[in-house]
């Protein structure tokens, strides 16, 4: 496994992004710095609780920022960097290199348009195919994302559907133009737990067949770490730390990585109160500009208010931290 | 000991109409189960399953249309008006909307006080006694009694609301997903909190989650559901340990965990419509270890000991053979967790 | 669907007649007797009394209103008591000049307000934008026959190129005819655009927001099928429901325009029955007017059912 962030063989190299967002009148950066690599058939995870900026990572690798946001740094796909492009090139590259997959995949589909017509038409704008030849290539991608031949879905509408069936539709739709990267933001948490596990093996399996890189953006650590190569935690905006799965939750060098695993009940655990993450997460507007975590954190510190970068350990491991824990810190 | 509340095979289902006719919504198929006081008991499934509308039934908020909810020995749905009202002291709510539950232009202050002043209880100072020390005891500053919902966290609003719940000493507590709208983070304190405070208050807790760790932690027996039935009941380490329901092996299975490596396949086919379950057991049409009868009979209540199944598998094996009429007298609680 | 239908019809019933029942009631308690009204001030009481007598106004109200049902049931809605007509035959000249009417404000109306609706919503907070929201804003407070005495200053008086009322039947020519009907089709369309444009907007902007909308972005597709075959699809049903309820109101005939333009309309026809009292006419009127609305309101049901499959079918259980 190659390590980050500069590499030329990466599939996805993001360097340096910064996020700020319009609120109430001024401009608040809400993702600061972000750097990471993805590569052909990886999966790379980001995960982190609500407002880390996960998401709008995300949607700025893709190109669909909201208006109110803006950003800096590089986004480069197979060496082509992506920020710099006019309007239309980049709105070409959602769909046709990088396919995107949402949370909820009954709100991802329109409600009153045929799954037919949906699922064909990115293939007749982006790959010119007529009307037929979408037809039988959409047969062949449902076959491929495992919805049952009998079912006639094309004359179907998404609220027929079942949560896990809309899902598999919708990841359909995202590779339907043969992308090179797939983005899946929450793919599983609208779902039912049974279902989780076929749709992320699917996933996975489209990885391995397709050959492409896969960005994984979770809140749920339990499934980072079952379903991904290499994953990086965020904080506030932040990566605090980096590194290949198996270690980041074997040994975790980051107190909030250290903390999100204590804090998640595990099946057979039998503990009569969990380690919870004191405090809560800044608020925006008042982002300390040392450590982000220093607040929350039950580590002892004395340079919490200068804010660490985020610094190599052993075997190519990242972590944002004065005292990381561990027999791997070797700061 | 008598038990606090006893559920007997109850049984609601909601008509649906629109253009094309009317759609029969089978959302509880006949559950039953008791509950003791202090002791908490899970009821964990997926969509569909009918937990949410168990709650429901039992805190009255809906009729069943068959069985019994009878709460300290009294059947709650045939109550007089004014015994349903004093009835709503012993038995709260709290559920995971809290943006829907609070309203937003109340105070804190205002919103702890409610409670008091809904059951004509208390005079006005001692009431606003009462609501400084409920925001205390869920851990909420006093300087936070003036604050309105939007000007909390999504963990702070489910404390509210759980400062809510408390405020008349329930006996009984239904809590529907109370945190699973929130970050890992902030869930973990709003358990432990909740924990504390059923120790500290001795309340009973009927804990509804579709998140199985969570239920696991909270609670000293659960209740698997699917599609409107209880497949299986048992205390926590049991079902962990020794799940007799393929369902909840199932479950268990498909539950990603940060230490344990991928188990075997996943469950295959996805959770039939409530409007037209399968004949037999609900769970055949999914189920690893199908067998023939699965497809024709509804399975019966097998008892082992304080472990109950729904399963035709398990009924083949040495146990009790218990008739589903039956109550379960001798489905005794685990005391503690 | 037809059980639908059928469950439609007859909740129509309640909806028919109890505002009849009202509106018979309270014509009777209005001051005024019809026959007095008829035979002039200096009539003699006997002549009065006579012909209250003759034309049944002396019963009880609940014989008055029996009697009329059954005339109903005969398909009759009996004569009027002051042109001396059978209601019927006023109503089937009104109705179609109203109709005309209607039909050309609503034309205008959803031409004008949901373009305008749909630029401020593409354009969302740019000057155009904000500049349609004003101007519709002034729109809305404008009282339509305002706006008709506006128009028929500058285009008629001013510069000729409308007659200032009157209407001028087909057959005296299409463009003569489009002429008459131009400025109060104008006065009442521009100020329903108002409310078109209003919730057009609004429609897009909720649906622009929608998750399925950025699904489509992120699936590469050019905005300008984004905007057109995703959103224009939805959002359309509300604008939809708006526009037919506009449409309903105005079959039942703007009164004030059409007597500022003269035209033989229904709304001209019912201001007038009012005044002189005349029962069977007003009555007849407003069976006709209430019917219209129901229909109306059931055809926009259909309608919403055709466009929206989730409405046709019922949702999916979860």
């Amino acid at each position: 496994m190659t390590d980050f962030p500069e590499s030329s063989i990466a599939l996805l190299t993001v360097s340096g992004l910064s996020i700020d967002l319009r609120l109430a009148g001024r401009w608040v950066p809400v993702v600061t710095d972000v750097s990471f690599s993805v590569h052909r058939r990886e999966a790379f995870a980001l995960v982190g609780e609500s407002g880390c900026g996960k998401t709008l990572t995300a949607l700025a690798v893709i190109g669909l920022l909201p208006s109110v946001a803006r950003m800096r740094g590089s986004v480069k796909l197979d060496g082509r960097e992506l920020t710099t492009l006019q309007a239309r090139a980049r709105r070409k590259v959602a769909g046709r290199e990088i396919g995107f997959i949402f949370q909820e995949p009954q709100s991802a589909l329109h409600p009153v348009l045929t799954i037919g017509e949906q699922l064909t038409r990115p293939m007749r704008v982006h790959l010119g195919l007529s009307r037929q030849a979408a037809i039988k290539r959409a047969k062949d991608l449902l076959e491929q994302v495992q919805i049952p031949k009998g079912r006639r879905i094309f004359q179907e509408y998404p609220h027929h559907l079942s949560g896990g069936m809309s899902q598999r539709v919708v990841i359909a739709m995202a590779i339907s133009c043969n992308p090179r990267f797939l983005i899946a933001d929450e793919p599983t948490t609208a779902l039912d737990a049974t279902v989780q596990e076929q749709i992320l093996d699917l996933l996975l399996g489209l990885r391995r067949d397709l050959g492409i890189g896969l960005l994984l953006i979770s809140h749920n650590l339990g499934l980072v770490a079952q379903y991904s190569d290499r994953a990086a935690v965020m904080y506030a905006g932040e990566i605090v730390e980096a590194d290949q799965t198996r270690r980041l939750v074997s040994q975790p060098l980051h107190p909030y990585t250290i903390g999100l695993l204590r804090a998640v009940p595990h099946l057979g655990q039998k503990v009569e109160r969990l380690q919870a993450i004191p405090g809560y997460v800044p608020a925006v507007e008042e982002m300390p500009v040392g450590c982000r975590f220093a607040e929350r954190c039950t580590v002892m510190c004395e340079k919490a208010s200068n804010h660490p970068d985020l610094r190599p350990h052993a075997d190519g491991a990242r972590a944002r931290c004065w005292v990381p824990q561990g027999d791997r810190a070797t700061s | 000991m008598k038990q606090l509340l006893e559920v007997e095979d109850i049984r609601k289902a909601f008509v649906m109409r629109s253009f094309s006719g009317k759609k029969r919504v089978q959302a509880v198929r006949g559950v039953s189960f008791t509950l003791r006081q202090a002791e908490t008991l899970g009821l964990v499934g997926e969509s569909g399953c009918g937990k949410s509308t168990t709650g429901r039934l039992v805190l009255g908020l809906l009729r069943p249309d068959a069985g019994t909810v009878i709460f300290n020995g009294h059947n709650i749905h045939r109550l007089q008006p004014r015994q349903l009202r004093l009835l709503r002291r012993e038995i709260a709510m709290v559920s995971q909307d809290t943006t829907g539950s609070l309203n937003p232009r109340m105070t804190l202050q205002e919103l702890l006080e409610e409670p008091y002043r809904v059951q004509h209880l208390l005079e006005k100072d001692e009431r606003r006694q009462k609501a400084a020390d409920l925001a205390e005891e869920v851990g909420l500053g006093q300087s936070a009694l003036g604050k309105y919902p939007h000007e909390f966290s999504g963990g702070q609003r489910q404390r509210i609301a759980i400062a809510r719940a408390l405020a008349l000493k329930p006996k009984l507590i239904v809590a529907d997903e109370p945190a699973s709208a929130l970050d890992v983070s902030v869930q973990a304190q709003i358990l432990n909190l909740m924990r504390d405070l059923q120790q500290h208050n001795s309340m009973a807790y009927l804990f509804i989650s579709h998140d199985l760790p969570v239920v696991e932690f909270m609670s000293h027996r659960i209740a698997v559901m699917y599609l409107g039935e209880i497949v299986e009941i048992a205390s926590r380490d049991q079902i962990y340990s020794a799940p007799r329901h393929p369902y909840t092996r199932a479950l268990l299975d498909a539950i990603p965990q940060v230490s344990s490596g991928r188990k075997g396949t996943p469950l295959r086919g996805e959770i039939p419509s409530p409007t037209s379950p399968p004949q037999g057991c609900a769970f055949h049409t999914r189920c690893p270890q199908v067998m023939n009868i699965c497809r024709r009979e509804s399975p019966p209540l097998t008892v082992f000991g304080d472990h109950v199944v729904t399963c035709h598998l398990a009924s083949d094996s040495d146990s009790e053979y218990a008739d589903p009429t039956e109550t379960s007298d001798d489905i005794s609680g685990c005391g503690e967790a | 669907m037809l059980y639908y239908l059928g469950r439609r019809l007859v909740a129509l019933l309640p909806t028919i007649i109890v505002p009849m029942i009202l509106l018979f009631v309270l014509l009777r308690m209005a001051p005024g007797n019809p026959a007095y009204l008829m035979l002039g001030d200096e009539a003699p009481i006997e002549a009065v009394e006579a012909l209250t007598r003759q034309l049944g106004l002396d019963q009880p109200l609940p014989l008055q209103f029996v009697a009329w049902l059954r005339q109903l049931a005969t398909f009759s809605l009996g004569d009027s008591l002051f042109l001396h007509a059978p209601v019927t035959e006023v109503l089937a000249k009104r109705i179609p000049v109203t109709l005309e009417l209607s039909v050309m404000s609503l034309i205008i109306s959803g031409v004008v307000g949901a373009l305008a609706g749909a630029i401020a919503a593409v354009k969302h907070q740019s000057i155009a934008d904000r500049g349609l929201v004003l101007v519709f804003a002034i729109g809305r407070a404008v009282p339509n026959f305002w706006l008709a005495l506006l128009l028929v200053t500058i285009l008629a008086v001013q510069v000729r190129w409308f007659p200032v009322l009157g209407y001028t039947p087909h057959d005296e020519g299409f463009l003569p005819w489009l002429r008459s009907m131009a400025l109060p089709a104008l006065s009442l369309g521009l100020v329903q655009a108002a409310t078109i444009f209003r919730f057009t907007r609004a429609s897009l902007l909720d649906v622009m927001n929608e998750s399925y909308v950025q699904t489509a972005r992120a699936l590469g597709l050019p905005e300008r099928i984004v905007i057109f075959r995703y959103v224009f699809r939805m959002a359309a049903l509300p604008v939809l429901t708006v526009m037919g309820l506009t449409f309903a109101y105005a079959l039942g005939g703007t009164a004030v325009l059409e007597t500022m333009f003269s035209l033989p309309g229904l709304g001209q026809l019912l201001l007038a029955a009012a005044i002189r009292r005349d029962y069977p006419l007003i009555q007849g009127a407003i069976l006709y007017v209430a019917l219209t609305f129901v229909f109306v309101n059931l055809g926009i049901d259909l309608l919403y059912a055709a466009l929206d499959p989730r409405i046709r079918q019922g949702r999916a259980d979860q």
